[in-house]
C-alpha cells in the first residue's frame, strides 16, 4: 500500500472533484461529500498507520508493528492486544464505531502506551464529531508517538472541522515542517490562513500549489483574494486570469467572481455576477447564500430574506443559510420567525454560535432570562474564547436583579475582551463565511 | 425650588410623545458653506499620506463668544505634521476667527495671544475662575494649552500655572462641576503612546499597519494606550489631578478620544461618557462623593448590539425621543455603523441603531463629530455626522469608501426612527472632504443651528443653516451666580404646547469640539413657551412662564431674564459673497 501523501499527489484529479462537489447539485453533493469524507477518513487512518512505523518499515512489509509489547505471549483463549487492535481497526473500517470504540479501548486495557489505540479512538471520536473527546486522545498519541504527523494532520482536522482555523494552523504547520510535500497539510494550512487573514501567509503556503492546483477554481480564488488582500498584485491578476481561463462563462465562475467583490465589499459589481451566474444554473449551490450576503451586506434585509429562503429551497441541509436568515429576521425584529430559523440552524449544526447567540438574544429581549442564559451556557460550551457571551450573560443577570453575578460576568467579558485585544482578533475586517470554501481537501 | 423637586416635577412633565399626532414635518434645511465668504481660510495642517497615526487623529473646532459681544467666534484646530513638530515643535495649536460682523469674520489668533505651539486635537471652553469671560482649552499631541481670556479676545497662556498640560497624546476634553463646588472641572481623555523618535514605519507591521492589504499607518492596534486625566479645580486658579482617585483614568488604557458630560441617570449630577477607538466606552457614573464608578457595560452602553468593541469617535447626548432621558449619539469606524442608544431608565440603555434607520447609512463612513440638534425648529433633535476615513490609501481600493467621505443629516421623524436627508439638505453636493470636528451654533444669530466643521488638510467649512420655515425657536444664555459663570451642566426644560423638551449646557462633545454654549430650542408653531425651568448646578431651580419665543435671551441664575433680543432672520445683504 501505498503512502497517504504519495497516493495523494498521484490523483489530484479527486481534489478536483472535492471542491468541485459544492458546484454540482445537491445529491451528488452530497453523495460526493460522504464518499470524500470517508476517504478522507481512511486516509487519515492509513497516514496514521503507515507514518506509525519505525524508519525503513513500511506498512505491507510489518503489519504487525501495531501489535503492542503486552500482547505478545498472552494465552490463546484471550484476544491478545494486537488482535483487538486489528478487530477495532477492522470495525473502524466498516463504520462499526462501537465496536471499533470497545476494543481499542480494551487494548489500552492491556497496553495503556498504545499511541495507535489513542490514535485510532481519535478518529472514531472525530467520526461522531465529539471533538473535545477527539481531541483528548489524539493529543495522549501525540504526546506517545510524537514523530507521527499523520496524528497530527488528524488533530489539525478536529479543529479545521469545528471551523476553528486559528488553532488548526499549529498542528498543520507542524506537519508541513516535517512533511514538506504533504499537499494536503499545505492545503488546509492555506485555507487555514487565508480564513485568518493572514493574506501574506496564505499566498506563500498556497502558491507553490499551483502545478497541481491551478485548474482548480476554488484554489484559484482563494489564492486570489489572498493576494489581492495581500497586495501581490502579480499573483493576485495571474491567479484570476486564470480563473477566467478555466472557468470561460460558467455558472461555478461568475459564482466565484462574486464573491470576489462581495470580499472586496463591492456588493452592487458582486450581484451582476451572482446573476450571470443564476442565468445559467439558478439552483447553483450557495449561489443565493452568497446574493443573500450581498444584500445583506447593503441593508437590503427584504431581499436578502428572499435569498436566503431561496437558497435554502436549493440546499435545506446548509445550517448557514437558516442562520443567516435568522439573523436578517432578528434585525428586522421579526423574532418568532428568527427563533425559528436559529433553531433549525442549529439543529443541523448545534456547533453554530451566531445562532445560538442570536436565540439568546431574542431571549433577553423577550424577558425569558433562564432561555437566554441556557443559550448563553451552550454557546461558552461551543465557543470558551468567545467573551460575548459573558457580556450578554451579565446583561441578563442585571436585568434579574442579580447584580453581584453580573459584575462578575462583566469582569470576565472585561479580562477576556482584553486579552483578545492582544491579539487584535477580527474586529476590523468582515466576516464573511464561506461555508463552501472550507471543504477539506482529500 | 429644590432640585430633587425639579426632577421629580419633570418626571411628572415628562411623558413620552413618540406616535402622537404631530405637525407635519417642516422643509428640509439647506446647507451652503460660506467658509471662503466669510474669512475662514486658514488651511488645517497634516501631511497628505498620514503616514503616522498622530496625523490622523486631528481634530476639532470650537464656538466661544470671546468678547461676549453677542456674536459667535470660531476656534479651529490646526494640526500639524511630524516633520514639523520634529523641527520646530509643531504649529500654533488653534486659529481664533473674530466675528466681526455678522458672518464676516478676522483672524486674531496672534493678537489674542494663542501662540503656543504644539499639535492640537481638540478644543473645550469653560470659565474656569468665574470671571464671566470663557477660557479656552487646548488638547494636542506633546502637551496641551489652558489660555485665560482677559477680556477683548485677548488670552493669557496658564497652562504650566495652572497645572493643567496633562502631556502625551491628549484628544478630548470637557468641563463640567462635577462636586458642584461652582467650579468647573477638566476630563482630558488621551490616545495612544506615541514616542516621535521611535514611529513605526506604515506597513511595518503585517497585523498592525495593514488594511485591506494596503500598507498604512500603524495603530491603534498594536500599540500601548495612554491613561486619561481629571483635574479639579481648586477655585484658586490651579488645578490638582485626580483621575486615579476619582476612578477615571482608564487603568487598561484604552484609546480615548471623544468625551462628553450629562445627566443621563436625572440625578442632578453631572456623569461622563467616553468614547474608545477600538475599546469599549466608559460611562461613569457620579457618585455624588467625588468619585465615579464606570458603568457602561453595566447599562448597555459600552459595546455593540454583539457586545463587540467599536472604533468610537464622537459623542452626544440628547433627548431625541422626548422620554425626559438623555439618549447618546456614537460615531465610529467604517463598517461599524454608528450607535445610537436610548436610555430607558432603570433597565439602563438599548441599542437602537437598526430600528432607527442609521444603521444602513452610516456603516460604510467613519464617523467622527455629530450632535443631536434641531435643525428645522421643530422641536425634535435631528442628527447631524461628519465623516472621513483615517487612510488616504483607501482610495486604491475598488468598492471600499473613500478617503473623503459625504456629511450626513438624519431627520427626526417622531416616532423613533429618522430619515437621511443629506441629498435635500444640500450637504451631499458639496464637495467630499476627510472630515473631523464638527461644532454645532447659531452663528448668525438667525434661530438656526449652523455647523463648523474641520476638513483635514483643508480650511473649515462654515455650513450656513437657512432653515426659516415659520418655525418658532428660542436661545438661552446662561449666567451663574453660585454655579460656575456659564452655567455648565445647568439644565434647561422647556413647555411649549404639547412638547417639553430640554437640554444642557456642555463644555466639550462631538469630535474633540466645543458647541455653542447658549442652549437653542426650536419650538413649531408655538409662539411662546409655558414654562422654561432652570435646573442650575447649584442645586437652584429658576421657572419662567410664558415666555415669547424668537428670542435670545441670558438668564442670571437666582434672578431670571437679564436680557433678550430678538432672532432676527439673515437679509441677503448680510449674507457674505
Amino acid at each position: 500500500m501505498s503512502s497517504g501523501p504519495s497516493r495523494w499527489i498521484r490523483r489530484p484529479e479527486q481534489l478536483d472533484i472535492l471542491l468541485l462537489a459544492d458546484t454540482t447539485t445537491l445529491g451528488k453533493r452530497r453523495q460526493l461529500g460522504d464518499l470524500l469524507r470517508s476517504r478522507i477518513l481512511s486516509f487519515c487512518l492509513i497516514v496514521l498507520i503507515v507514518t506509525r512505523l519505525a524508519p525503513g518499515t513500511t506498512f505491507a512489509q510489518t503489519p504487525n508493528t501495531w501489535q503492542t509489547r503486552a500482547g505478545y505471549g498472552a494465552p490463546e483463549t484471550t484476544p491478545t492486544a494486537e488482535q483487538l487492535f486489528i478487530t477495532g481497526e477492522t470495525a473502524l473500517r466498516n463504520g462499526d464505531l462501537n465496536r471499533a470504540e470497545q476494543n481499542f479501548w480494551r487494548v489500552l486495557a492491556i497496553d495503556p502506551h498504545s499511541a495507535g489505540a489513542y490514535a485510532n479512538l481519535g478518529v472514531v471520536y472525530m467520526r461522531r464529531k465529539q471533538w473535545d473527546q477527539a481531541l483528548r486522545m489524539l493529543g495522549k498519541a501525540d504526546r506517545l508517538a510524537p514523530a507521527v504527523v499523520g496524528i497530527r494532520l488528524n488533530i489539525g482536522l478536529v479543529y479545521y472541522r469545528q471551523n476553528d482555523f486559528r488553532s488548526a494552523i499549529a498542528p498543520f504547520e507542524s506537519v508541513l515542517r516535517d512533511a514538506p510535500n504533504s499537499t494536503q497539510a499545505r492545503y488546509l494550512l492555506g485555507l487555514c490562513y487565508f480564513f485568518n487573514e493572514r493574506w501574506t501567509e496564505a499566498v506563500e503556503i498556497l502558491l507553490p500549489l499551483w502545478g497541481e492546483q491551478s485548474l482548480n477554481m476554488n484554489y484559484l480564488y482563494v489564492l486570489g483574494i489572498a493576494a489581492h488582500k495581500a497586495a501581490r498584485t502579480e499573483v493576485d491578476e495571474r491567479a484570476l486570469s486564470r480563473l477566467a481561463e478555466i472557468g470561460q462563462d460558467t455558472p461555478e465562475f461568475h459564482l466565484l467572481m462574486g464573491k470576489a467583490h462581495l470580499n472586496n465589499t463591492e456588493d452592487d459589481k458582486a450581484l451582476a455576477e451572482f446573476a450571470l451566474a443564476a442565468k445559467g444554473d439558478s439552483k447553483l449551490p450557495f449561489l443565493h447564500f452568497n446574493m443573500g450576503l450581498a444584500y445583506l451586506d447593503k441593508q437590503d434585509y427584504e431581499q436578502a430574506a428572499q435569498e436566503f429562503r431561496q437558497d435554502i429551497a436549493v440546499e435545506p441541509d446548509v445550517a448557514f443559510s437558516y442562520d443567516k436568515l435568522g439573523t436578517v429576521d432578528a434585525l428586522e425584529e421579526k423574532d418568532a420567525e428568527a427563533e425559528i430559523n436559529f433553531h433549525q440552524a442549529l439543529r443541523l449544526d448545534p456547533h453554530l454560535v451566531t445562532s445560538q447567540l442570536g436565540l439568546a438574544k431574542i431571549y433577553q429581549k423577550r424577558g425569558q432570562n433562564s432561555e437566554a442564559l441556557s443559550a448563553l451556557d451552550q454557546v461558552e460550551k461551543i465557543s470558551p474564547d468567545n467573551y460575548t457571551v459573558h457580556y450578554l450573560r451579565g446583561q441578563v443577570l442585571q436585568r434579574m436583579g442579580q447584580r453581584q453575578r453580573a459584575k462578575a460576568e462583566f469582569n470576565t467579558y472585561t479580562r477576556m475582551m482584553n486579552a483578545a485585544r492582544e491579539r487584535r482578533g477580527r474586529e476590523l475586517s468582515g466576516d464573511i463565511p464561506s461555508p463552501e470554501l472550507t471543504k477539506e481537501p482529500e | 425650588m429644590c432640585k430633587s423637586t425639579l426632577v421629580a416635577l419633570g418626571f411628572l412633565l415628562i411623558v413620552p410623545v413618540l406616535g402622537q399626532k404631530t405637525p407635519p414635518h417642516p422643509a428640509v434645511p439647506h446647507f451652503e458653506d460660506m467658509a471662503a465668504q466669510a474669512g475662514l481660510s486658514v488651511a488645517h495642517i497634516s501631511s497628505p499620506e498620514k503616514r503616522y497615526i498622530v496625523e490622523s487623529m486631528s481634530g476639532g473646532v470650537g464656538l466661544i463668544d470671546c468678547d461676549n459681544d453677542g456674536k459667535l467666534d470660531i476656534l479651529t484646530v490646526n494640526g500639524s505634521t511630524v516633520d514639523r513638530y520634529r523641527e520646530n515643535g509643531g504649529d500654533l495649536m488653534i486659529t481664533l476667527y473674530h466675528q466681526d460682523a455678522r458672518l464676516k469674520f478676522t483672524d486674531i489668533t496672534k493678537q489674542a495671544g494663542l501662540t503656543r505651539k504644539g499639535w492640537g486635537m481638540g478644543i473645550a471652553v469653560a470659565d474656569y475662575d468665574n470671571d464671566g469671560l470663557p477660557d479656552i482649552y487646548v488638547t494636542g499631541y506633546g502637551g496641551n494649552a489652558l489660555y485665560r481670556n482677559l477680556g477683548n479676545c485677548k488670552f493669557e497662556d496658564v497652562t504650566e500655572k495652572a497645572g493643567v498640560a496633562g502631556g502625551a497624546f491628549s484628544t478630548g476634553a470637557a468641563w463640567a462641576d462635577y462636586d458642584r463646588d461652582g467650579y468647573v472641572d477638566l476630563f482630558v481623555s488621551r490616545y495612544v503612546h506615541v514616542d516621535m523618535s521611535k514611529l513605526p514605519a506604515p506597513g511595518s507591521d503585517a497585523k498592525f499597519c495593514r488594511y485591506r492589504g494596503l500598507l498604512v499607518q500603524c495603530g491603534p492596534w498594536g500599540m500601548a494606550g495612554e491613561s486619561d486625566l481629571l483635574f479639579h479645580n481648586r477655585g484658586d486658579g490651579t488645578f490638582e489631578e485626580v483621575s486615579k482617585k476619582a476612578g477615571v483614568d482608564d487603568p487598561d488604557h484604552y484609546y480615548g478620544l471623544g468625551a462628553v458630560w450629562g445627566d443621563y441617570d436625572n440625578d442632578g449630577w453631572p456623569d461622563l461618557y467616553v468614547a474608545n477607538d477600538a475599546g469599549p466606552n466608559f460611562l461613569y457614573h457620579n457618585r455624588r462623593d467625588g468619585t465615579f464608578e464606570e458603568e457602561g457595560l453595566v447599562q448597555g452602553i459600552a459595546v455593540g448590539v454583539d457586545g463587540m468593541q467599536q472604533g468610537s469617535m464622537g459623542v452626544d447626548w440628547g433627548d431625541y425621543d422626548h422620554d425626559g432621558r438623555l439618549d447618546m449619539m456614537v460615531t465610529n469606524f467604517v463598517n461599524q455603523s454608528d450607535t445610537l442608544y436610548r436610555n430607558l431608565g432603570r433597565q439602563g440603555f438599548v441599542d437602537v441603531t437598526g430600528t432607527s434607520h442609521i444603521a444602513k447609512t452610516t456603516y460604510p463612513y467613519v464617523g467622527w463629530g455629530t450632535a443631536f440638534s434641531d435643525m428645522d425648529n421643530s422641536g425634535w433633535l435631528d442628527i447631524f455626522v461628519a465623516n472621513g476615513h483615517v487612510y488616504p490609501q483607501v482610495d486604491s481600493l475598488p468598492g471600499e469608501a473613500h478617503y473623503r467621505q459625504p456629511m450626513l443629516l438624519f431627520r427626526n421623524r417622531r416616532d423613533g426612527t429618522f430619515e437621511e436627508v443629506s441629498a435635500a439638505a444640500g450637504l451631499t453636493a458639496m464637495p467630499l472632504a476627510s472630515r473631523r470636528g464638527a461644532a454645532f451654533g447659531d452663528i448668525s444669530n438667525d434661530g438656526c443651528l449652523d455647523i463648523v466643521v474641520l476638513n483635514v488638510g483643508e480650511p473649515p467649512s462654515l455650513l450656513l443653516n437657512h432653515c426659516q420655515n415659520g418655525n418658532h425657536r428660542v436661545l438661552f444664555k446662561l449666567v451663574g451666580t453660585q454655579s460656575n459663570r456659564l452655567g455648565i451642566g445647568a439644565r434647561v426644560t422647556v413647555n411649549s404646547g404639547k412638547l417639553v423638551q430640554f437640554s444642557e449646557v456642555r463644555s466639550g462633545g462631538s469630535y474633540l469640539s466645543q458647541n455653542d454654549l447658549r442652549l437653542h430650542f426650536g419650538l413649531g408653531a408655538e409662539a411662546k413657551m409655558s414654562v422654561v425651568a432652570i435646573a442650575w448646578p447649584s442645586g437652584k431651580t429658576d421657572t419662567l412662564h410664558d415666555i415669547p419665543a424668537d428670542f435670545i435671551y441670558t438668564i442670571l441664575e437666582g434672578k431670571g431674564i437679564r436680557d433678550k433680543s430678538r432672532i432676527s432672520p439673515l437679509v441677503d445683504s448680510e449674507v457674505p459673497k
